[in-house]
């Protein structure tokens, strides 16, 4: 046997692991949109981890995280005796950047997921494959997103007084 | 004695001519008195597991061919078709164990390799799939197999142009094939082409009426031809482009409504963006179900 395609007669497939279709763009879309960057990537994370490929895409997650953190530490300029929950929920423009921004920032991170799975996603669509339902997998992801998405940025305000 | 024989061999050559132009009611009735003169003969249990396999009747194949190769463990025939079975019901694991072992029985057949490929574009290893359509395209750079399964490689990596130019080399080679009008249909859908694709699934099933891979291809087409979904052409146009941009437009148009008109306009105009919205969630899974 030609060395060269012994490696492709390895067998890939368990009994266990078989056809693993990904949750849907839109399923992606509504995460980001709802439950922003942190989300998003929690639900990216769970379909590179169908896909036996989040070791790979571990570091775009890590990237993305980072970026996040670091667009939160440059925005998060509140006042020293400025009550955080007040600002939270106040009208002010830098708080209204914060949320806005980062839905905007979700959506984005949702755009780079999607080009980084598509080939996937256009097989599902060749083989006329049904996505999983996202339904639980979405709304914990957004749940634990924002969860982490607010404490991170409590952790920047934080920080950012003891500067 | 030699006569049995001369008649076994003619009820073969009739089966595979049956087969052939798809008259499988008619294959089984041969089918059923040559089993009863001639249970034991493997050629006709291999034959009764095909019209079982493309009847859909699955599990019956399956048990057929299982039988077959514990007789004879190098029927490379059923352990093929054994193989196209498990992948009809989605027991890729036993068609990857199955389709391997031809392989290296076979190491130079492209045909397996393009099934090879097939299998495990169809579990989403993709990079394999795209090593092994290589592979059947190297060993044969005009096998239907190979150059089907190398469009469909293509298509998925968004090798648009590859993929048209490997149709183009399979419709020279085999211009009234069914698998080249077949790979010309996927393109079309692929390139939101539905109704040029629609008339093509139809001459499909009208070669092939027992298809039901046919008639699933036009109840889906049905669909997204219905003049309900005029209405979400946008959407199936651009996909989830058109659905981004959609929700971004719907907020701003919203707040631009509650800012600067009338209550009772931004009401009217915010409540018709949202039953736009509910009308793409809804509209689909309906009609489906109605032209089911």
């Amino acid at each position: 046997m030609d060395q060269n395609i012994e490696h492709l007669l390895q067998p890939t497939l368990s009994i266990k692991e078989q056809r693993v279709p990904i949750f849907s763009v839109r399923a992606g879309f509504f995460t980001a949109f709802f439950g922003g960057p942190l989300a998003v990537t929690l639900l990216s994370a769970l379909n590179s981890r169908r896909l036996k490929r989040l070791k790979k895409d571990l570091i775009l997650y890590f990237i993305g995280i980072s970026g996040f953190l670091v667009y939160l530490f440059i925005l998060l300029d509140i006042p020293q005796g400025v009550n955080i929950s007040e600002w939270m929920s106040s009208q002010r423009r830098e708080n209204m950047v914060y949320k806005y921004g980062s839905r905007g920032l979700g959506l984005v991170f949702w755009a780079v997921y999607y080009y980084l799975h598509k080939q996937y996603y256009k097989t599902m669509s060749l083989f006329d494959m049904e996505p999983p339902n996202p339904w639980t997998s979405a709304i914990l992801c957004i749940v634990i997103g924002g969860f982490f998405q607010f404490m991170s940025a409590m952790l920047v305000i934080f920080i950012r007084g003891l500067i | 004695m030699e006569e049995n024989g001369k008649k076994h061999i003619d009820d073969v050559q009739k089966l595979y001519y049956l087969i052939e132009r798809n008259r499988y009611e008619m294959a089984e009735n041969i089918l059923g008195s040559a089993l009863a003169k001639d249970p034991d003969s493997l050629e006709l249990q291999y034959i009764s597991a095909f019209i079982d396999k493309e009847a859909d009747r699955l599990y019956d194949a399956e048990k057929t061919l299982t039988h077959i190769l514990s007789k004879d463990p190098n029927h490379f025939g059923a352990k093929y078709l054994l193989a196209q079975v498990c992948n009809d019901k989605e027991d890729f694991a036993q068609a990857e164990r199955l389709i391997i072992d031809l392989i290296r029985d076979f190491p130079r057949e492209p045909q397996y390799f393009a099934i090879y490929a097939h299998i495990m574009m169809q579990t989403m290893n993709l990079d394999k799939a795209g090593k092994l359509a290589a592979e059947a395209l190297r060993l044969d750079p005009e096998h239907p197999g190979a150059l089907t399964t190398s469009i469909l490689c293509a298509l998925s990596r968004g090798q648009n142009v590859k993929a048209k130019e490997q149709f183009s080399d399979l419709v020279r080679n085999y211009p009234d094939a069914a698998f080249s009008a077949h790979s010309l249909y996927i393109i079309l859908v692929e390139n939101k082409k539905y109704r040029a694709a629609g008339r093509i699934a139809r001459e499909l099933l009208r070669n092939n009426p027992n298809d039901t891979d046919y008639v699933e291809m036009i109840k889906s087409l049905r669909l997204v031809t219905h003049p309900a979904m005029l209405p979400l052409y946008p959407l199936q146009r651009w996909g989830w482009h058109a659905s981004a941009v959609m929700w971004v437009l719907f907020i701003i148009a919203a707040r631009m409504a509650s800012n600067y008109l009338s209550d009772v306009q931004a009401f009217i105009i915010t409540f018709s963006l949202l039953g736009y919205i509910a009308y793409s969630w809804i509209a689909p899974p309906v009609l489906k179900r109605l032209l089911k």
